[in-house]
């Protein structure tokens, strides 16, 4: 009896200990769901901390739920030396603690990423607030303009928004990089990084003349004409879609923010951008998405393309001969097709269809890698980390990275492709 | 598993023969607890069952080990890797399966305060026990509490983390001699010993 007396006494005391009433309460702290970075003064950096406004998301003391937009992000600008000194600053602005730990993303502007990221890369590599998956991504301009024009418009959690819209890279149009696959590349030198660029939707002149006027002459809204500076390409592959930047698709909407396309990286420095377009194709060849849309130019229909909704059937191949210099790409692709003309009898001729898509594909990819590799000197597709296999120490494998050049390389693409389906609809052949 | 890639493991050799084979016979130091077995195995009743429960825990141990051995290395690149502190809590802090599972080594941290009591506590009573046999003592249970005041002291005698990984280099000419060298010496004159009366 003694000794169940005594063994619960100090099981109670014990327990006593183990309730946490150290620390801050949850409403002591300021969650940091953003972190924009650009250039100030004197060297410093210009530090835009994007924090939850928890009191719009949970509807504040009423029973009405949360609200979205603008509301339920707050923004702060600081300027310091690195992100911590600019968090321990902001700490002496605001009544509430800053904390990184549901830190989704960190912009960096474009001319920070020119300059080189290497030494903020090593902050979130030492911090255990930070996440190793959190998002990385250039502005098209400034990280502030970016920030301060998010406004979530179906999202009550601003962390779900970023979480949402950058981890869209199982589609084409947005890179996949995380934290973590950016410090291999800067501390390996296996391979280079490519990161979403992240812009905002400017309003041509005209546009904002256009809706001036309609708002003297009618309270309804119209969609004016697009007006943007991309491109539209006429190549066969994404016929007539434009390759958009961040921040270049003139799109009417509230949230201002968008993401698309790619900023190239040669270690920690940003070297160049890539289009939407070129993103998808840097992404098949990769084949690190789940599916897409593409459109590919038809001789038969040239008003009406076709639409295949695309996904990879197995990981890409790449056969990397370092005798002859030749690097073979073998993609494996399915598909199913969603848009074509009413008058015409794809079923027909289903083979042909399927060389046209594997040439147009081959086509584009091939454009694209020799235009990469005269443009840049970059390594996004890892050719270096899949040649590791060919050599039994990393003092042969250092060597081979320091003297090889795959601008020297042909690289040929051979893609499989295989229609699946034709939709709902199935026309029988014509005889 | 959706982080793995085989080429992370690629180079097969790595760093060569030298730096595996005998710059990473330093690591053997880390099954120096074998040497408590040799402690706790007296105080086991059945020693069939002992040596059967010993076998299979090495077995269930290494296997997870090596698991998780090949876990890190498969996700972490070299060099990369070599630069975390806590390499299996880097590996927890990279599980994200979906929103909702995220944020894994706060349960690994549970388990692994759990295990820290668990060693400590053994490791405590392990000292005590050797210190009463060694002074012939009659009791050992006074020696607890001050063998926890001694271990704390030492455990705060390195200024900083970096003190503590300078400190493992000492640990090398102690641990060694102790733990591997002395049991393999004092086996060996036993079977001499043996086998010369077995002779006689």
């Amino acid at each position: 009896m003694k000794k169940i007396v005594i063994m619960t006494t100090i099981i109670v005391m014990l327990s006593s200990i183990l309730t946490g009433c150290g620390g801050r309460e949850p409403n002591e702290i300021a969650y940091i769901v953003a972190l924009g970075i650009d250039n100030a003064d004197n060297g410093n950096y210009k530090i835009t901390i994007q924090y939850a406004n928890t009191t719009q998301i949970s509807g504040g003391g009423g029973e009405e739920g949360g609200k979205a937009g603008s509301k339920i992000v707050d923004n702060i600008i600081v300027e310091g030396p690195d992100i911590y000194a600019g968090i321990g600053l902001a700490n002496n602005i605001v009544s509430k603690i800053f904390s990184m730990s549901h830190t989704k993303l960190i912009v960096f502007s474009d001319e920070i990423a020119s300059a080189g990221i290497k030494n903020i890369i090593e902050t979130i590599k030492r911090s255990e607030e930070l996440r190793p998956d959190i998002f990385l991504a250039v502005a098209n301009g400034s990280a502030n303009d970016y920030l301060t024009s998010v406004q979530p418009e179906m999202e009550v959690n601003p962390a779900q928004y970023y979480e949402l819209i950058f981890g869209k890279n199982h589609f084409t149009g947005v890179p996949e990089d995380r934290a973590v696959q950016i410090f291999f590349s800067i501390t390996n030198d296996d391979y280079d990084s490519i990161l979403p660029i992240a812009g905002v939707i400017e309003k041509s002149e005209s546009q904002e003349n256009e809706q001036d006027s309609q708002q003297e002459q009618s309270k309804e809204s119209t969609q004016s004409e697009i007006q943007t500076k991309a491109k539209i390409n006429k190549g066969r592959f994404e016929y007539n879609l434009r390759n958009y930047i961040g921040g270049e698709t003139a799109v009417e909407k509230e949230n201002k923010g968008e993401v698309i396309g790619a900023a190239v990286f040669d270690n920690d420095k940003m070297v160049g951008t890539l289009g939407g377009i070129e993103t998808e194709v840097c992404k098949i060849i990769k084949s690190n998405y789940s599916y897409s849309y593409f459109t590919f130019y038809n001789e038969e229909t040239p008003d009406v393309p076709l639409t295949v909704r695309m996904t990879p059937r197995k990981k890409t191949n790449f056969n990397i001969d370092l005798k002859n210099k030749k690097i073979g790409i073998d993609i494996f692709l399915e598909g199913d097709l969603y848009t074509v003309s009413a008058d015409y009898n794809i079923e027909n001729d289903i083979d042909s269809f399927e060389k046209m898509v594997e040439s147009d594909i081959n086509a584009a990819c091939e454009k694209f890698l020799s235009y990469f590799n005269d443009m840049y000197d970059s390594d996004i597709f890892g050719f270096k980390e899949k040649c590791k296999g060919k050599f039994l120490t990393n003092e042969e494998y250092k060597q081979f990275k320091k003297e090889v050049n795959f601008d020297e390389f042909d690289i040929s693409v051979n893609t499989d492709f295989m229609l699946r389906r034709t939709g709902l609809v199935i026309r029988e052949e014509d005889e | 598993m959706p982080h793995y890639k085989i080429d992370n493991i690629l180079p097969i050799f790595g760093k060569e023969f030298k730096a595996i084979f005998i710059k990473g016979f330093n690591t053997v130091s880390l099954f120096s607890d074998i040497l408590i077995l040799n402690i706790l195995l007296p105080h086991c009743e059945n020693f069939n069952e002992a040596k059967k429960s010993g076998w299979r825990a090495i077995f269930i141990s290494a296997g997870i080990a090596v698991v998780i051995l090949i876990s890190y290395c498969l996700i972490y690149p070299y060099p990369a890797s070599e630069e975390f502190m806590i390499p299996i809590y880097q590996l927890a802090r990279i599980i994200h399966v979906s929103n909702f599972f995220s944020r894994f080594e706060v349960i690994f941290q549970f388990v692994w305060s759990i295990l820290l009591f668990l060693y400590s506590s053994i490791y405590v009573y392990v000292l005590s026990y050797v210190w009463q046999i060694t002074f012939d003592l009659k009791y050992y249970k006074p020696l607890v509490f001050p063998m926890v005041v001694i271990s704390s002291v030492v455990a705060i005698i390195p200024r900083s983390v970096i003190g503590i990984i300078e400190a493992e280099n000492w640990e090398y000419y102690l641990i060694y001699p102790v733990a591997f060298l002395i049991p393999i010496i004092f086996g060996l004159y036993h079977k001499i010993k043996s086998a010369k009366e077995d002779k006689k």
